[in-house]
């Protein structure tokens, strides 16, 4: 869930980067009833914080002019802002709906075919992801949306080299949060937290007019933060996030785990209540029981892990591809391990990603095949991630299959990489690398 | 060969996928309503909550008895309305209320919420009395957020900036248009005139209305995304089903299970006369249609009173076991007959029918008015010879419909059903016919055919690796 947040911000930033930065250059001759100064309007009221007035705007120019491509391809767009806004994904079949009837008005709008790219990520669908971004740079080339579609839609199906590639692309076109904010990703899995920091602060300093766009930005930087036990910078950053958002929900998250890694539990739960009451995804959910356990509230915390299912549930039930959270939970907690490993395989299957490659070695590790669990283990660390709980996860496996002595060195990499890699599992860890 | 082709057909457009029924504005939401009600000397609010799953399971977390988290959740909407009239905020009191949950996705539920609160009596005054109303509840929450002001009794309302009809049917029933961001609408203002005598007070939803899963029609305004609602199963697909449907039940009047219509069709054929032909195939159209549906009814009433989503795995198993048994029972017969050497499909041979059918069948066909061959058989019999003809719920269309179960398109299933028996009774009539207009001719014809002999040994094969597919299809969900 968490990378799921991070691509559908990265993805809005990507869309509101070509909107500011005029850098959509696209048929003009169609821009009849939305031109140049529209968008520079939208944009406007984008910064304005209302979303939704600019949609309900846009929503009675189409109900007006049913077959202007331009006002629903933009409503499409922001539909997704709103959907990101809000976390609410039954906002993405409006966005679907009107970028499709766009899209299918008028085959030549890259924009429109960028969207249904962008959609598609954000729903987790990387394979439909993939030809719909090269469509719409087929019409477009300099259609920046469409560029970060296809790097996230290629690095999520694990072809890393041909996505970071397009991200060096986007980064080409010109200094915006989304282009810094995806080479910072990139780093973060080539294993250089350091050089993603630079390029967090890179992001932060291309700025933005819009107030959430930076404390978004604000936001990622202070998470790598906390990985790099930077707590001070990193609860700086949750701050200064939320001044420019005030109740930035996922900056309360932040400080949450900024409590949680200076042990603060008590105040960390309380925080994580009030982000579980306005965005119910599973990521916090998670964090809150586990939280509550190191709180020592394993009645509170059965509670909170109780949500966690009822989310997974109804996240199924919609459609929404939920596999590699799900399994990592169930086998974090010795659900039903064998079904999770189903599951881990076919999250594989969907975005052969070292995040599904190290589920699938986890699945294989607790349910007790640690040989062919090591072969998945090094898939997932192929690129040289220095992911704690990639590495814990090779920890648990060289374990099984050589004991304490063989994985020590493993959990103390685990360790080095993020000190609070894991609530659950990172107490574990220092117990086995001592 | 048709029919399985046919089959196969039916149940590829069958496994089309379902569409969860999940909350239409996203399982997240919390959507509130108020009715603003000046009526007689009071103003009345109903005020109507619908939680999506997600957030009635937190509240259900936490929740004591349901009547007293009603209770207690009335009094605090109460103090979270604003009704200001003529400048003064008047105190509103609940009540009445009613609580229910109805059935969400998953197997998860969701809330409803019905309080009605009153204000004090208002005085008629001189000029008309300006309203304004706040609903400050759940705020930051997203969801459907809608007000209306309807006046009743002797009061009037002037001017209000809110509708007086409610476009969701008082969140019972979204509407669902996909370009259109759901209302966000939590204030009114109004100048109205209050009666001077008690006006009536806005009426509870009854209990099986509040507790219906919730709803999403279709705009009838001609509104955007009206083709959206039929997306998942279009009508090219329907349509196509319904015609193989069709040709299906035609076929099927050839197998041995219905080989007593075909003489029935025979004799009514020789006794010439075309309305009974007419008739028998409507008898036979409708008591086969009526002997499925009754199970299918029985069916969907045992999902009023289960949440479909807990009673559908289990009803996906046993109907897939129910086929596998079907298909296991036409090819033990198969076997048999065919080490005995015996015809088949003979049509006066009643060692099928106890296989293929159920055995209670013979006993209703007890006089086998046809079987005495000697065309005697009056209006009664032709009645007794179209009942018994469809009567019973036959293992082809058993298995329509319950694949359509365990898709959990039960209503579409017994629209095929329907199609399947009407191509039923046109073979059966048009044999008739035939009969009737080429008698002599027709007489002499066997309906013995090497086609018509192999059919039923397909049949078992395919029912029985349908039944085997819809097992493994079910056993997950249970395991």
């Amino acid at each position: 869930m968490r990378r799921r947040i991070a691509f559908g911000l990265a993805a809005l930033v990507g869309v509101l980067a070509v909107v500011l930065g005029g850098g959509w250059r696209g048929s003009d001759a169609t821009a009849r009833t939305v031109g140049r100064e529209d968008l520079a309007q939208l944009v406007g009221q984008f910064s304005a914080g209302s979303s939704r007035s600019v949609v309900r705007r846009l929503e009675s120019t189409a109900s007006a002019h049913p077959n202007d491509t331009r006002t629903l391809t933009l409503l499409g767009l922001g539909y997704q802002q709103v959907a990101r806004e809000t976390a609410d994904a039954s906002w993405l079949p409006r966005s679907r709906e009107a970028l499709g009837r766009a899209a299918s008005a008028d085959p030549a709008d890259s924009l429109a075919v960028s969207g249904l790219a962008q959609l598609a990520v954000t729903q987790h669908r990387f394979r439909a992801a993939i030809p719909l971004a090269h469509r719409a740079l087929r019409l477009d080339p300099e259609n920046t949306v469409a560029i970060g579609a296809l790097g996230d839609a290629l690095v999520a199906a694990g072809h890393h080299r041909e996505g970071f590639r397009a991200y060096d692309r986007l980064a080409g076109r010109g200094p915006s949060v989304g282009a810094y904010a995806r080479v910072a990703t990139a780093r973060q899995l080539l294993g250089r937290p350091a050089a993603a920091l630079d390029a967090m602060e890179l992001a932060i300093e291309a700025g933005s007019a819009i107030p959430e766009q930076e404390a978004w930005a604000l936001t990622r930087y202070g998470t790598l933060l906390v990985a790099s036990d930077r707590i001070e910078e990193a609860d700086a950053a949750f701050r200064g996030a939320l001044r420019l958002s005030p109740g930035y929900v996922h900056a309360q998250a932040g400080r949450a785990r900024v409590d949680a890694a200076r042990s603060r539990f008590g105040d960390a739960a309380r925080r994580l209540r009030r982000v579980v009451d306005r965005l119910p995804v599973p990521e916090y959910a998670i964090l809150l029981g586990d939280v509550l356990a190191r709180d020592g509230r394993p009645v509170a915390a059965r509670r909170a892990y109780a949500l966690v299912s009822t989310l997974e549930r109804v996240l199924a039930a919609n459609g929404v591809r939920t596999e590699l959270q799900t399994a990592i939970f169930d086998l974090d907690h010795g659900i039903r391990p064998r079904a999770a490993l189903a599951r881990a395989r076919a999250a594989y299957r969907a975005a052969p990603g070292v995040s599904t490659a190290d589920a699938v070695a986890w699945g294989l590790a607790r349910t007790g095949r640690c040989a062919a669990a090591r072969g998945w283990s090094r898939r997932a660390l192929v690129l040289g991630t220095k992911d704690g709980l990639f590495l814990f996860h090779r920890g648990m496996i060289e374990r099984c299959l050589h004991g304490d002595a063989v994985a020590r060195p493993w959990f103390a990499r685990a360790l080095a990489a993020n000190p609070t890699f894991s609530l659950r599992w990172a107490p574990l860890a220092e117990r086995l690398a001592a | 060969m048709r029919r399985l082709i046919g089959l196969l057909v039916v149940f590829a457009v069958l496994s089309a996928p379902a569409v969860a029924n999940a909350h239409p504005l996203g399982n997240f939401t919390i959507n509130h309503y108020s009715r603003v009600q000046p009526s007689g000397d009071r103003v009345y609010v109903l005020y109507v909550l619908d939680m999506a799953e997600i957030p009635t399971f937190r509240e259900r977390q936490a929740m004591g008895s349901p009547e007293g988290y009603a209770a207690a959740t009335a009094r605090r909407i109460a103090r979270q309305l604003e009704l200001v009239v003529d400048g003064e905020r008047l105190r509103v009191i609940p009540v009445e209320h009613a609580i229910a949950f109805p059935p969400g996705v998953g197997g998860l539920k969701t809330l409803r919420l019905q309080v009605v609160l009153r204000t004090e009596r208002i005085a008629r005054a001189d000029a008309p009395r300006s309203l304004s109303y706040r609903d400050m509840t759940f705020p930051g929450r997203i969801g459907w957020k809608e007000v209306v002001v309807a006046p009743a009794g002797a009061a009037i309302v002037l001017s209000s900036s809110a509708p007086q009809e409610s476009i969701s049917g008082e969140l019972l029933a979204y509407p669902k248009d996909l370009l259109r961001s759901p209302p966000d609408v939590t204030a009114a203002t109004a100048s109205f005139e209050p009666g001077t005598s008690p006006g009536p007070i806005p009426r509870l939803a009854s209990q099986s209305l509040l507790a219906q899963r919730v709803a999403v029609r279709t705009p009838t305004d001609g509104g955007f995304a009206s083709l959206v609602a039929e997306r998942d199963l279009g009508l090219g697909f329907v349509l196509l089903s319904l015609v193989i449907a069709l040709f299906w039940g035609a076929a099927h009047a050839f197998s041995p299970g219905h080989g007593k219509a075909i003489v029935a069709g025979y004799l009514v054929g020789t006794r010439g006369r075309v309305c009974d032909a007419l008739m028998l195939g409507v008898i036979v159209t409708v008591t086969h249609t009526a002997g499925v549906f009754a199970l299918g009814g029985v069916t969907l009433l045992l999902s009023a009173f289960i949440v479909p989503e807990q009673l559908y795995p289990w009803l996906n198993l046993v109907s897939a076991l129910l086929v596998v048994g079907v298909g296991l029972t036409i090819l033990r017969w198969r076997i048999r007959v065919w080490r005995r050497g015996n015809p088949l499909g003979h049509v006066h041979d009643h060692g099928h029918d106890h296989a293929h059918h159920h055995d209670h069948r013979h006993g209703h066909d007890g006089g086998h008015p046809h079987d005495h061959g000697d065309g005697t058989a009056g209006r009664a019999g032709l009645l007794g010879i179209g009942i018994s003809a469809g009567i019973i719920p036959c293992p082809t269309a058993l298995v329509v419909l319950l694949a359509a179960i365990s898709l959990q398109r039960v209503g579409y299933g017994l629209v095929l059903i329907l199609a399947f028996s009407v191509g039923l009774a046109v073979a059966v009539t048009s044999i008739g016919l035939v009969a009737v207009l080429a008698r002599r001719t027709f007489s002499r014809v066997s309906f013995d055919g090497a086609v018509i002999r192999a059919l039923p040994a397909m049949s078992a094969v395919v029912v029985l690796g349908l039944g085997v597919v819809m097992t493994l299809r079910a056993l997950p969900s249970v395991l």
